[in-house]
């Protein structure tokens, strides 16, 4: 069997760490805010109106 | 406002009572009458689970369930998971397997495998695959997420 090649003896902080995602705790809780799930006053919201089929245009 | 329903439910033990027009989903209800915004809206269609929710103990995509058959309804989201004491044992074995990354579905894999662990404590991967099935992910290849399910099945027996 072959040995893991060691790269480095050095201790790293970061690298071969799985760390808990800083932003983890607000999105298993449901609390992360993305931009869907922000209200501002006066907020304008814009929809895409397609043409029903080829060439047949938008009113 | 005409044709406005009054409707009186219980969402995360909490009695709500809200107005919406009968063509509004529960998910619209959710997220834009009462600002309950944990649950989130993937594809409007019932095909992704991110908008999972608890409805009467049964698991269901709120983007299918109309606002007015709440009526009466015991609904549990996202946000009613975490307790005072800390976070419910799957959303910590999601944090502890890194099973998140952008974190959309998350609250609807998180309510699913609830529902899944209350009604069978100890499923194994299986059952977990399975029942998770109505979930969609696109960034954590479900692994990981398998393996959260796995872990807090084997905590919470």
């Amino acid at each position: 069997m072959v040995a893991n090649i060691v790269l480095s003896e050095v201790e790293f902080t970061t690298v071969g760490k799985r760390p808990v995602r800083p932003d983890g705790v607000d999105k298993v809780t449901g609390r992360a805010q993305y931009g869907p799930d922000i209200t501002l006053r006066g907020l304008l919201h814009g929809k895409v109106l397609r043409s029903p089929g080829g060439g047949r245009g938008v009113r | 406002m005409p044709g406005v329903v009054q409707v009186h439910t219980t969402i995360n033990g909490e009695g709500k009572d809200f107005l919406c027009e009968p063509r509004q989903s529960l998910l619209e209800v959710l997220r834009d009458v009462l600002f309950m915004t944990g649950t989130k809206e993937g594809c409007n269609d019932g095909n992704c689970g991110a908008c999972t929710v608890n409805f009467d103990g049964r698991i269901v995509d709120s983007c299918l369930v109309l606002g007015v058959e709440a009526e009466g309804k015991e609904i549990t989201t996202i946000e009613g998971l975490a307790t005072a004491d800390g976070l419910h044992p799957i959303q910590q074995a999601f944090l502890e397997n890194a099973a998140l990354q952008c974190g959309i579905c998350t609250p609807g894999f998180i309510v699913a495998a609830k529902a899944l662990l209350e009604k069978e404590p100890g499923a194994d991967e299986g059952r977990i695959r399975h029942w998770l099935a109505g979930n969609l992910c696109r960034c954590t290849g479900y692994d990981k997420i398998v393996r959260a399910v796995l872990d807090a099945s084997e905590k919470m027996k």
